[in-house]
């Protein structure tokens, strides 16, 4: 049998806001697709995608992605982050302020391009420093068309100062899809787009998505915009209602595909 | 005169402070990122000398310099001569008294680096060491520069310790404010004045060059900041 692309079994540490103890149970079962994340300020939503990228070292649970563990307290498994092929979008992000738009991308991208497997032309000596100066200037064919996807590429030369907050979200997202990862992780990542803009911008996620073969947790406070996109929707309640009672199981309901359920977290609620 | 005076400070303030700047790199670095306890040690090790009297400092390296204890005897056979009285001796003494002026405006413009950014850096896979070249380092450029002109402006004014390691030796290292000194006391009124008015010179610049840095170190954010 086929490994669950997605196994999330997690109590969450204590961290700022959020209440301790917490249990978030869901799976994602599709190989590819967006799993919406939604709850109320303080209900960890922002502390379960950092238990998930490995950023936070105090997180008890399972989590698993094809069937690899990335955290497993019970083996004493934690990968670090660069362990985990994971993008992660913070909330409220903003750009490197040294760098301009262009030099923002192509850090990333230089990461990322070290990251993966590239066969290059034996080239040497002179040539090979020109090539690499040049590279520093330019961003490779491949990230090219993922600010293209964005709709960013006008901006490349502007600094972070000189943009606007849903031109900033717009770079942030291509500066995390330069990436290449099997799960994103992302945090309210059209945060001052219009209504318009976020249509768009989520279209583009699912066809990259879908594209890449990858999974996304995508955390939103309107879930309604997410009901063409999502697979499935992950719903934590607020601290009164997860009072440690075992909470009740909800069936997945209309999510023929995707089974999203907490023991302390409801599911569905969307259309 | 005042041209080998001048001379020998220029010269021995620029490397200090450069030699400086390049240290507090990773003096700096490792103060403020390390999580090792040892830190606090060491950065109260570093500010020492802003407390000691420079005379007891002067004392204590002529002691560490001499070539008869081991560190100084070492030297000596690295150098050809002994530490003390000849320029190399000074240039060291220089870069024990002022590092706490080149370390703690570096430090402190590390600190005030968000830990977001740090971290946005970390997670968009980039390693320790290139965070700090590609992230931390260009974002403290006005914290270096202030520390350069700190060093810089210090090693100019030191009086105890140059007095004490560097013997006063004219053209070698008699510094401008010793010359004021020597002057003085031999009732060469115009001679001390002249040196005077240098080192005045010097620390006004500084003081206006400093201004600046800390104008421009208030807002990274501003969008033409270099």
């Amino acid at each position: 049998m086929r490994p669950m692309p997605l196994e999330v079994d997690l109590v969450l540490p204590r961290l700022g806001a959020t209440p301790s103890g917490r249990r978030v149970v869901f799976t994602l079962s599709r190989d590819s697709g967006i799993l919406g994340l939604c709850g109320p300020s303080g209900s960890g939503k922002t502390t379960l995608l950092r238990v998930m990228a490995g950023l936070c070292p105090k997180a008890s649970g399972v989590v698993r992605v094809d069937g690899v563990p990335w955290l497993d307290s019970n083996l004493g498994t934690d990968l670090p982050l660069e362990g985990r092929s994971v993008a992660y979008l913070p909330q409220g992000v903003s750009l490197f302020p040294h760098m301009n738009v262009r030099e923002n991308l192509v850090f990333a991208s230089r990461l990322a391009g070290s990251a993966r497997v590239v066969k290059r032309p034996p080239s040497t000596g002179r040539l090979a420093g020109f090539r690499s100066f040049w590279r520093a200037r330019g961003l490779p064919g491949w990230a090219q068309e993922v600010v293209e996807l964005f709709g960013v590429s006008r901006l490349l030369e502007k600094r972070s100062g000189e943009l606007s907050g849903g031109q900033v979200t717009r770079i942030a997202l291509a500066r995390c899809f330069l990436r290449s990862a099997r799960l994103y992780l992302l945090d309210e990542p059209f945060a001052g787009v219009d209504p318009e803009g976020r249509a768009s911008l989520g279209r583009i996620l699912a066809g990259l998505l879908a594209r890449r073969q990858a999974m996304a947790l995508l955390v939103t406070h309107t879930p309604d915009e997410l009901c063409s996109l999502a697979g499935g929707m992950v719903r934590l309640l607020p601290e009164e209602d997860g009072d440690g009672s075992p909470g009740v199981p909800v069936s997945p309901g209309r999510m023929s595909e995707t089974e999203a359920r907490g023991l302390l977290a409801r599911s569905g609620g969307w259309e | 005169m005042i041209h080998s005076a001048l001379s020998v400070t220029v010269a021995l303030s620029f490397l200090t402070a450069t030699i400086l700047s390049v240290l507090s790199l990773p003096l700096a670095g490792w103060i403020v990122f390390s999580r090792s306890s040892w830190t606090t040690l060491g950065e109260s090790i570093l500010t020492l000398t802003l407390v000691l009297p420079p005379a007891v400092l002067g004392y204590l390296l002529l002691v560490v310099f001499s070539p008869d204890s081991l560190p100084g005897s070492l030297m000596a056979r690295l150098l050809g001569h002994p530490l003390p009285f000849s320029f190399a001796g000074l240039l060291l003494a220089s870069l024990i008294y002022s590092l706490p002026f080149s370390v703690q405006p570096v430090a402190q413009s590390f600190r005030q680096i968000p830990l977001r950014t740090i971290e946005m850096a970390r997670i968009l896979g980039a390693r320790p060491f290139t965070v700090f070249r590609k992230i931390v380092v260009p974002m403290s450029l006005p914290g270096l520069a202030t520390g350069w002109v700190l060093g810089f402006a210090h090693t100019v004014g030191e009086f105890g310790v140059v007095m004490m390691v560097g013997g006063n030796i004219p053209g070698e290292t008699r510094t401008l404010s010793l010359k004021a000194y020597d002057d003085l006391l031999s009732m060469k009124a115009h001679g001390a004045r002249d040196s005077v008015l240098i080192l005045l010179l010097f620390s006004s610049v500084s003081l206006v060059a400093l201004n600046l840095l800390r104008r421009k170190g208030v807002d990274p954010h501003a969008p033409d900041a270099p």
